[in-house]
């Protein structure tokens, strides 16, 4: 029975979610997949495919904000590094 | 030439379909009437329209007696009443805008995109894996029809989000950064002449003891967290509260010296590794990075572990500002939902169900921005849907 399906689903997902078992409450909806109702199906890759674009947006951004002070700092860095290099005191 | 009245009705429009979908209107951007809801819903109309059309009715008029009396008045071609005339005005506008930004969707995520992004993040690879690119572009076109004319902002949202990541990576600026971060990436091997130009060094003073100070706190930084070194670094380099590095330095013993040096390069390399595996990513070191950008301490609310009722939540959250917080709550309140639906379900007769689906729906409605486990509760959200959804579509005849 799907309905019987879904409910026990839903039980066990809430189970694992409410106890903070996030990537155990993700390998159990992804290996139950298969087994739920096609709209159930639709909405769940919809929303995880939205989480995973979001999450890309997110890490872009992240990694350029790393990129800016990073590429800054090695610049300095390494400016202070020929000057001592210069005088005789690199490596 | 437009009469007055046209050109007020055409204003009118546009206000209406902002206000409508929540989206600023591009100062060009024409408004189509597209079909009138009666056309779609007739005999001959599209049988795709004639769904979507159904559930655009479903959203904007949710009360299920209203729905029954709208359909009948449709079999009998009338009399409507104001408000019905109202909805169908908006109805009109609205479906257009929504069925074209349905789509741009459709078209933005193809079965190839879909199955690079599964490639790229492992968490939709897992549930995608189970399904050929070609079935997975199928249910995912069903998911944003739905969104389409359920929730339009949510699937405005991600087009949105996802046509500014492709943007972005057209960006002259974006590239010219990445070409910055090859040269970091070499910073071991620089020649001078790459860096004559980037500092200058001289007419700054310094002591010794600040210097080292300094570098004990950089080093701590680099020990505890790492990313948010890298400003600290070049302010120390550059600023350092108007002392010079280099004048300190030479102020500094042998032995101390030494010391500086070796924390240079090491912070180099260490920085250099960093930028390395930007461009050549790994999936678990950019998810490290992104959570440590924005990511922050779980804000403690004691409070919340105590509630006992729904007026006892709604009292607490009344009393919730700050965004940590909010976030927070978003969190426990799946859990409250969770256990309320828990206790009450599979003891409630058809009416009692369709209010209770009803008040877990609101509950669990997503906040912009909420992400972790939120993404259960959507999931969870659309369970208790579909296994309410026979009580709705039983009073709610308009269409399946």
């Amino acid at each position: 029975m799907i309905s019987n399906i879904v409910a026990d689903t839903y039980e066990k997902l809430a189970e694992l979610v409410s106890t903070g078992k996030e990537a155990e409450a993700h390998d159990f909806l992804a290996s139950r997949m298969k087994q739920l109702p096609e709209a159930l199906q639709a909405d769940i890759l919809g929303i995880m495919l939205a989480e995973a674009v979001h999450e890309e947006a997110r890490e872009m951004e992240a990694v350029q904000q790393v990129q800016k002070e990073g590429v800054a700092a090695m610049k300095a860095l390494v400016a202070l590094k020929e000057s001592l290099e210069k005088s005789g005191h690199g490596q | 030439m437009d009469s007055l009245d046209e050109v007020m009705k055409a204003r009118a429009q546009r206000t209406r379909v902002e206000t409508q979908t929540g989206r600023k209107l591009a100062p060009d951007e024409q408004v189509g009437e597209g079909d009138a809801p009666s056309d779609i819903l007739s005999e001959d109309g599209d049988p795709e329209k004639k769904a979507l059309m159904g559930m655009l009715l479903k959203t904007l008029a949710p009360d299920p007696a209203k729905q029954d009396d709208l359909q009948e008045r449709f079999k009998n071609n009338g009399p409507f009443t104001d408000e019905q005339l109202k909805l169908m005005q908006d109805a009109r506008y609205e479906f257009n805008e929504r069925y074209m930004l349905l789509n741009e969707a459709k078209t933005l995520f193809g079965a190839d995109e879909l199955q690079q992004i599964a490639n790229k993040h492992a968490g939709y690879g897992k549930y995608m894996a189970g399904f050929t690119p070609e079935r997975a572009k199928e249910l995912t076109d069903m998911h944003f029809a739905s969104l389409a004319m359920r929730n339009v902002k949510s699937l405005r949202r991600l087009v949105d989000e996802r046509k500014a990541i492709e943007e972005k990576k057209k960006n002259p600026g974006y590239r010219n950064l990445l070409a910055d971060v090859e040269w970091a990436t070499k910073a071991t091997g620089l020649s001078a002449k790459d860096l004559t130009a980037t500092v200058d060094l001289s007419n700054r003073a310094g002591s010794e003891a600040r210097l080292q100070a300094k570098v004990r706190e950089q080093y701590d930084q680099i020990q505890n967290r790492p990313l948010r070194w890298f400003k600290k670094a070049c302010d120390w380099a550059f600023n350092s509260s108007g002392q010079t590095a280099r004048s300190a330095f030479d102020a500094m013993n042998d032995t101390d010296k030494a010391t500086v040096v070796k924390e240079i390069n090491k912070n180099i390399n260490i920085i250099g590794l960093v930028l390395m595996n930007t461009i050549r990513p790994r999936a678990d070191f950019i998810a490290a990075l992104s959570q440590e950008v924005w990511g922050g301490k779980k804000v403690e609310l004691e409070g919340m572990e105590q509630v006992t009722s729904a007026t006892d939540v709604e009292s607490r959250r009344a009393k919730i500002t700050d965004t940590a917080l909010q976030t927070r709550w978003n969190t426990e309140k799946d859990k409250l939902s969770q256990d309320k639906f828990k206790k009450k379900y599979g003891r409630l007769n058809p009416a009692q169900a369709d209010s209770l689906r009803d008040d877990f729906l609101s509950d669990a409605e997503r906040k912009a921005g909420g992400r972790g486990s939120t993404i259960f509760a959507s999931i969870l959200e659309r369970i208790v849907f579909l296994i309410f959804g026979s009580h709705r579509i039983n009073k709610a005849t308009l269409l399946p």
